[in-house]
């Protein structure tokens, strides 16, 4: 009490994330929790196993009280099966327990993929979802894999799905990142998610790094080698140049793409086997950069004469892509939902073609190596004090409804 | 035509009778290959063996997709498996038939060839309530299975396979759930003609008492043993005039009396909590012979089936059948069949044990009456033969070759 009026008690926020966040998802935790009101919100983070150093890390770089709660999940593994032999396929899938939900007045999954909430917890979860690709790509997914790799995509398809399912038809509130990502969560699920945008970490304050060894007027795609990335179409259309005298260096960097070079695991080597077959030369026609810091990609980016992206979802790609924008490199991009709705926000206009139509992307990086380069520029987004305020909303509005559900508001 | 039929499961009990009742009655021009493996082959030698139209079996291995429990450094598999079917299969035949189609990956392309039976999807939709019902890993297991085939069904009722279920209630499921569908599943309700023809057998071994009520099922929590025990304790405790000690039979009962394993101890302790006597107040006699099951049932003062949800209900049926009085669960499939069969029924709630509780006590002292009701009910009672299911599968796979034909491009 003080001065005859009660205290308000704080309410308990805790963050659960087992399986480690991606590099957005991991900022956007660090940038709400520094900036929720100390007074009115104690903070936990909720984890196990590996995952518990990285939150203990999180929780050192803020300056504010955070405990770190160390709470064994029930792991879900998917294996594969053939005779007597069996092994584990894809990233496990979290159950998390009712007890687990008994203490906190709001529940934060920063990305609910790869967790199962208990029914008992739904209705003080805000629940990310920061894309829903991996169950609309299931079957495309399972297809390009090997077979581990395609049961753990059907696996963690059904699993995210049925997650994702219990959750939409559930209190809990869903957050998309994006319209596209809301769109398809309130038609395919039947929910009203909130839209926080977050913002692109922009390159262009960071100082550009040392590349060595690119070639001269050459384009670049920064993207993962996951099948998504679909780099196959843009081989073809590269190839496609090729074959009518009008070579041109592609560079490649991010995740993975190392494993082209090196031809190891199954999608490694079937793309070393496709630059092959169509007769496309590593380190001549095709440049491995890997997964480079944002200070090198600032100067790959910078010295290329254009970007393409020609993923087939809205990932990392699409940031690496609006970052490149902002440098002024001219961009070509896949003409879907996700890129549409990144680009006219942040005032990009790209020359569009679809994904799979590899004389579409032929056609483009023509007209790319002709584009000329604009001046760097900062473009609009959303801050992290913006997207701060919008969970800060949605937690107060959940411990709310939380409150009324369990009848001790 | 030539046949392919996929099935890695094969589950026994009425499963067997419905591939029976199917098989047997398929011209002779229908060349029938099974593929299959494991123990489902082996169980598919002995089916073999017993049909009348001639079966060729395929050994064909493939992936199987499975969960496991992990906690710290130990992990445990748990047990359903996802069988990912090889597209091959599909080569040389003219269509392929999952007579039991859950848990079967089939590859996109062969999805116009297929012809596909769900006979329910209680996995699913009792997902939730069932897996609460585990322990960690059976959990673990049960929350893949319900995620799979949850996946697989969507997949399924959104491709051109043709899909044939038992009941209404099952196609509106499919329809309400996966929908809006351009094609609706067949209805193809199972015979229960093949009860006439199996001989009694002897079970003067098997010490039944003089009166009793019989529950034929597995010992899943959808089976919702629980309720059921606690209405006969009440019955024991409030009427002991109208009181008849319960027998159990069905795959895994077993367990119950040996409570070996999860559902089983937890049964079992639940018998011991409400004071129920096994082998006095609950006797368990697990699997029976077609034989003696019929012999079991005709004896029996009344048939109780207090299962939550089902996609046919085959035991109901049977009694009715053979005019023994029935007393089961208020859902919607067992309206469906029993209606449809003029089956005098004692409906009940299965969540309301008061109720079950009332429908035993009615067994036990309106026995007369109810036992002549049924019979004159029996007397009247007409089922399909499995000729007919048999046929109307026939239809079903011709009318999907026809189909195929034309999404192929070649002409029927």
């Amino acid at each position: 009490m003080t001065d005859g009026v009660p205290e308000r008690m704080a309410t308990l926020l805790h963050v659960v994330d087992y399986s480690g966040s991606d590099p957005q998802t991991a900022r956007l935790v660090e940038e709400v929790l520094a900036r929720l009101p100390v007074d009115e919100f104690a903070v936990g983070i909720v984890s196990s196993g590996a995952e518990l150093e990285r939150a203990r890390a999180l929780a050192g770089r803020l300056a504010r009280p955070v405990e770190v709660i160390d709470v064994p999940a029930l792991v879900h593994r998917f294996a594969v099966a053939l005779g007597e032999d069996a092994q584990f396929a894809g990233s496990p899938t979290h159950e998390v327990l009712a007890d687990t939900f008994i203490d906190p007045g709001v529940v934060w999954f920063p990305q609910l993929q790869f967790h199962l909430p208990a029914h008992r917890g739904l209705a003080k979860i805000v629940a990310g979802i920061p894309d829903v690709s991996l169950i609309e790509m299931a079957e495309f997914l399972a297809e390009k894999g090997d077979a581990v790799e395609s049961a753990a995509a059907t696996g963690l398809a059904a699993m995210a799905d049925m997650a994702l399912r219990r959750v939409a038809a559930s209190p809990a509130r869903l957050v998309a990142p994006s319209g596209r990502v809301a769109d398809h969560l309130a038609k395919t699920y039947g929910c009203s998610p909130a839209q926080v945008i977050l913002p692109t970490p922009s390159l262009l304050d960071l100082p550009a790094e040392p590349v060595p060894g690119l070639p001269p007027h050459y384009i670049i795609y920064a993207g993962g080698i996951g099948p998504l990335g679909n780099h196959e179409s843009l081989l073809m259309a590269q190839a496609r140049l090729k074959g009518e005298g009008k070579p041109f260096p592609l560079v490649l960097a991010g995740e993975g793409t190392s494993r082209i070079a090196g031809g190891t695991g199954h999608r490694g080597a079937y793309l070393k086997g496709l630059i092959d077959h169509l007769g496309l030369v590593l380190g001549t026609d095709v440049h491995i950069l890997d997964d480079v810091t944002p200070g090198a990609l600032k100067t790959a980016f910078s010295q290329s004469s254009g970007v393409i992206l020609p993923a087939l979802a809205e990932d990392a790609a699409l940031l690496a892509a609006g970052q490149a924008a902002e440098l002024g490199v001219p961009l070509a991009a896949s003409d879907m939902a996700g890129p549409r709705d990144y680009f006219s926000r942040r005032g990009i206009a790209p020359l569009w073609f679809r994904p799979g139509a590899a004389d579409e992307i032929a056609a483009v990086l023509g007209a790319l190596r002709a584009a000329s380069p604009k001046p760097p520029a900062r473009l609009p987004d959303p801050g992290w004090d913006e997207v701060a305020q919008s969970y800060l909303t949605l937690f107060r509005e959940q411990a709310i409804l939380a409150a009324s559900q369990s009848g001790v508001q | 035509m030539k046949l392919g039929v996929v099935d890695y499961q094969f589950a026994r009990g009425g499963a067997e009778r419905f591939l029976l009742g199917v098989f047997d009655n398929l011209p002779p021009d229908v060349e029938v290959t099974l593929f299959s493996s494991g123990q489902a082959l082996a169980g598919y030698h002995e089916l073999a063996s017993q049909s009348r139209h001639d079966i060729a079996l395929v050994d064909q291995p493939l992936l199987m997709h499975q969960s496991a429990a992990v906690a710290g450094d130990e992990a445990a598999l748990s047990g359903p498996q996802i069988y990912d079917v090889p597209a091959e299969i599909w080569n040389g035949q003219d269509l392929v038939w999952f007579p039991w189609v859950n848990r079967h990956l089939i590859p996109r392309q062969c999805f116009p060839r297929t012809v596909a039976t769900i006979h329910d999807l209680i996995v699913v939709e009792l997902g939730e309530f069932m897996a609460g019902k585990r322990e960690a890993v059976g959990r673990v297991g049960h929350f893949f299975s319900m995620a799979m085939e949850d996946m697989l069904a969507r997949r399924l009722m959104g491709s051109l396979a043709k899909v044939i279920v038992d009941a209404e209630r099952t196609r509106d499921h499919l329809a309400k759930t996966y929908g809006p569908l351009s094609r609706l599943p067949d209805v193809v309700p199972l015979s229960t003609e093949h009860m006439r023809e199996i001989q009694p057998a002897p079970i003067d071994d098997l010490g039944l008492p003089e009166r009793f009520v019989l529950y034929p099922a597995n010992y899943s929590s959808h089976k919702n043993h629980e309720s059921l025990f606690v209405a006969l304790a009440k019955v024991k405790e409030s009427r002991p005039d109208a009181y008849m000690p319960l027998v159990l039979t069905g795959g895994s009962t077993g367990n119950i009396a040996s409570g070996v394993d999860y559902r089983g101890g937890y049964l079992k302790a639940l018998l011991g909590h409400l004071k129920l006597e096994i082998g006095r107040d609950v006797i368990i006699l697990g699997v029976l012979d077609d034989g003696r099951f019929r012999s079991v049932l005709s004896r029996a003062a009344g048939l109780v089936f207090p299962t939550l949800l089902e996609g046919f209900g085959f035991p109901p049926l049977e009694a009715g059948l053979l005019g023994i009085p029935v007393a089961c669960s208020d859902i919607e499939v067992l309206r469906e069949s029993l209606e449809r069969h003029n089956v005098p029924t004692l409906w009940f709630q299965p969540g309301v044990p008061d109720e079950i509780a009332a429908a035993l006590v009615r067994l036990g002292t309106e026995g007369e009456s109810l036992r002549a009701a049924a019979a004159q009910a029996a007397a009247a009672f007409r089922d399909l033969s499995w000729a007919e299911v048999s046929a109307q599968y026939l239809q079903a796979f011709r009318d999907q070759i026809m189909m195929a034909s034309m999404y192929d491009g070649r002409g029927a």
